[in-house]
């Protein structure tokens, strides 16, 4: 059996057709092959079950229908982690994805975190430096009220590596959800989140960042639909770009009738450090509703003149300038990482 | 509330006027290859523009729908007559006009504007123009200012050759190609180097047949150091059957030389407004467009500015208001592909009554455009929570040596201000529509001071039963 060319990443809002930022088109092998399990480790808070492959689907996720057919075919199961109501967590569930060269896998969690809860995850994905291979993986979030979920994943992959990670969440009332993705490695990177802020007073924060080079792509569709009440959004991008590689940042904040009182805020920044970099930023604000706000900025290209010259006058060359800064906001991002050793690892493969 | 200005208030009924129908002549209803052999008969085209037109039908009728926009699936082309000929000749004497067709401009206050403020008039009604004039001391400075028909035959011929649709080819989306097909109308100005036209000339169309389509062509080349201001009105009376305009603007800005367009735009709202415009600008050329969006059922108008030479600059500032049964999805689209290019993008968009407004934009900075710059600000304000507006701004950045900035914001007419004028004595309407005038300030401040009256005019018309 041959690849599959799936759709995945649509915007919700189609535009020019020239600009090539409506979706992206990804080659799926037909079959997974060579899969090593996870390594999760649960805090003892949490249960665990096997689920259906396709449980809680009605919760759409980032990437599409076409993603979701595809993974749902190549899994056997849902892994899903259930926190008690009230409970407060303070290690998170580790998802440690090493995978060997040639491996084709793909996994599915979800996480419902009872009322007032607090729990939160991180899913970090390695190989080998030069290792090839495919990932696909969903992670699905029901935030209960006034929970509080923290989702965290790592892309260290190997050069030749494809990874496709999808979320799906959704926030009850007073429910918090924060996202942070640090997008290091791998050759294709494809992330779609979508939080459905459903509850009166639910929130989601978003953290990302990104450092590509060579030739690395990285497609990026985060939308968060605002429906309850006095729900808040607030999406931070952050990255730097070298060689000739390329990255499409889609970020939608959708104001929706009825979510009155509500506020969403993205702003991203972006380093570019070489020329033929492709950089492409399509930040978008729907809006159905009178009672709301709305705000979204961006800063692309280089740094700002005033810190250059401060950092010049203390002795720095500009490309060193641009270096230290890089490296400063990676390491910003590397610091929400809520595992030790992972972290040492991201500062190291951030360091290669 | 008394009027501090002396310009009396805008009354609609000027634009809903409807001419009795006496065309000269008028073509089948519909699009097809002997339709647009016709329409190049009756307009005596020369062969390539005869070749160039059924060319551009067979692109149309290869080209889908644009999927990304507002539905026009109330638009049947089968059913749009794209060639009405009013029954006079373009003459340069108002006195020649007939009447009904004068009055007409008469009450859209062209004639007056062009006695007191214009360096010339055209004025399209229907597929053609019935008057055409250009102010002696400016004709005497060598500038062209001509109906496109005259141009494409006429000393000017070849270059009118040269730049037909180069800027915007039929290829670039359906509209384009449907233009190609059954353009006629518009205006050909040529401003030779150095020369500085102090006053601007202005262009406005009116469209007065029920269920036909414009396609007016306007072509402007700015020659090297030249300087010029471009005014464009439009409107029609409002029917039950849909209008369709497919305009074309294309602007040659050369070396060193500025190119001002502006435009307030007030169709009649059972019109598709998917015109296309586009600006190319050389070294050290600078193109501002000023753009007021007020009218039509459905708008696809997004100006584009190709920088093309070294220190090209291009400023966008817009503004548009959706009302009841309107869907307006304007923006701009800025190509830099040149260094040192800069471009400023300013827009405000207001959202009444169900109106859908949705700002849309395009900035490419190319590998090629090291050093350049770009700001785009849009604003938006939503008057009810029946309305809709949304913003969708892309950037595809290709070089370490740019600096771009972006920033958008949506929200609501704030109540302390509306308290705050209404503790001042002015009703909340009228306290509303002071507020969105304000807020629509960005193009108001850039346009000669008659059509930033009739702007704010136009919103406070709009603006009308806005409470409860």
């Amino acid at each position: 059996m041959g690849n599959d060319s799936i759709k995945v990443n649509k915007i919700p809002s189609l535009t020019w057709n020239w600009l090539r930022m409506n979706d992206a088109s990804v080659m799926v092998p037909a079959e997974i092959s060579g899969k090593k399990e996870p390594v999760i480790i649960t805090p003892e808070e949490i249960s665990v079950m096997k689920e259906k492959a396709d449980y809680a689907a009605g919760i759409p996720g980032g990437m599409g229908e076409e993603f979701e057919k595809e993974l749902f075919g190549k899994i056997d199961g849902t892994v899903a982690f259930f926190s008690e109501a009230g409970k407060c967590i303070h290690n998170p569930i580790v998802v440690s994805c090493e995978y060997e060269d040639g491996t084709s896998a793909a996994d599915r969690y979800l996480i419902r975190a009872g009322s007032g809860s607090r729990v939160s995850m991180l899913i970090d994905f390695s190989s080998g430096k030069d290792s090839r291979g495919f990932a696909m993986a969903q992670t699905v979030v029901e935030a209960e009220k006034d929970s509080i979920v923290k989702i965290v994943q790592i892309n260290r992959l190997g050069e030749g590596f494809t990874l496709l990670s999808d979320v799906a969440a959704i926030a009850h009332e007073g429910a918090t959800i924060e996202i942070v993705d640090i997008f290091l490695g791998g050759k294709e990177t494809y992330r779609g989140c979508r939080i459905d802020l459903a509850g009166k007073g639910s929130r989601v924060k978003k953290d990302i960042g990104y450092f590509m080079k060579g030739t690395q792509k990285l497609d990026m569709n985060y939308v968060v639909e605002h429906k309850g009440m006095k729900s808040e959004s607030d999406i931070k991008v952050s990255g730097v770009m070298e060689g000739k590689s390329e990255k499409l940042f889609r970020g939608t904040i959708d104001f929706q009738n009825g979510c009155a009182g509500s506020k969403g805020a993205e702003i991203e920044e972006v380093i570019l450090r070489d020329d033929g970099v492709v950089n492409k930023t399509i930040p978008v604000i729907l809006c159905s509703e009178e009672d709301v706000e709305g705000s979204h900025g961006a800063s692309i290209g280089r740094l700002d003149e005033d810190l250059i010259f401060y950092m010049q006058t203390r002795g720095f060359e500009e490309e060193e300038i641009y270096r230290l800064i890089s490296r400063t906001k990676l390491i910003s991002f590397c610091n929400k990482i809520p595992n030790e050793d992972i972290r040492s690892k991201t500062m190291t493969f951030m360091s290669e | 509330m008394k009027e501090k200005t002396k310009v009396s208030d805008i009354d609609r009924n000027i634009y809903d006027i409807r001419d009795e129908e006496k065309d000269a002549y008028r073509i089948d209803e519909g699009l097809t290859k002997d339709i647009v052999e016709k329409l190049s008969k009756e307009k005596n085209d020369p062969d390539w523009m005869k070749e160039f037109r059924l060319k551009s039908l067979d692109i149309y009728n290869d080209l889908q729908v644009p999927e990304w926009g507002p539905s026009i699936e109330g638009l049947n082309m089968d059913e749009i007559v794209t060639y009405v000929r009013p029954n006079t000749k373009m003459s340069a004497k108002w006195s020649e006009v007939p009447d009904d067709i004068k009055n007409t401009f008469d009450r859209l206050g062209i004639p007056e504007a062009e006695r007191t403020s214009l360096a010339g008039v055209g004025a399209q009604y229907d597929s053609e123009l019935v008057y055409h004039n250009v102010r002696k001391e400016v004709e005497e400075q060598g500038v062209i200012y001509t109906d496109m028909e005259s141009a494409l035959t006429g000393p000017y011929a070849d270059m009118v050759k040269e730049h037909f649709m180069k800027l915007v080819p039929p290829t670039d989306h359906k509209f384009a190609a449907l233009h190609g097909a059954v353009w006629s109308g518009g205006s050909f100005v040529y401003v030779p180097p150095g020369v500085s036209v102090e006053i601007p000339l202005q262009s406005y169309f009116r469209l007065n047949a029920p269920g036909a389509g414009q396609f007016e062509h306007t072509l402007i080349i700015v020659d090297e150091g030249a300087d010029l201001h471009f005014i464009e009105g439009c409107s029609a009376p409002k029917y039950n059957v849909a209008n369709l305009h497919a305009g074309c603007v294309e602007l040659f800005v050369g070396k060193n030389a500025k190119l001002r367009y502006s435009t307030i735009e007030n169709w009649s709202k059972n019109m598709y407004n998917l015109n296309t415009k586009r600006a190319r600008v050389e070294e050290g050329g600078r193109i501002e467009w000023v753009s007021g969006s007020f009218g039509s059922h459905v708008s696809y108008l997004y100006p584009m500015s190709v920088l093309n030479g070294r220190g090209a600059r291009a400023e966008f500032t817009g503004v548009t208001f959706a009302g009841n049964d309107q869907n307006l999805d304007t923006g701009t689209k800025v190509i830099h592909n040149a260094e040192n290019t800069s471009s400023f993008v300013n827009t405000r968009s207001i959202s009444k009554d169900g109106g859908v407004s949705t700002f849309r934009s395009a900035v490419v900075i190319t590998e090629k455009a090291k050093n350049s710059k770009c700001a785009v600000s849009c604003e938006s304000l939503m008057v009810d929570n029946i309305s809709r507006s949304d913003t969708i701004p892309a950037m595809d950045i290709r070089t370490r040596y740019a600096d771009v900035g972006h920033e958008a914001k949506i929200g609501k007419i704030s109540d302390d201000a509306v308290f705050y004028l209404m503790s001042r004595g002015l009703s909340e309407e009228e306290a509303k529509a002071l507020i969105v005038s304000g807020f629509a300030d960005n193009v108001s401040k850039e346009l000669p001071v008659e059509y930033a009256v009739e702007m704010n005019n136009l919103i406070r018309l709009e603006m009308k039963g806005s409470i409860g």
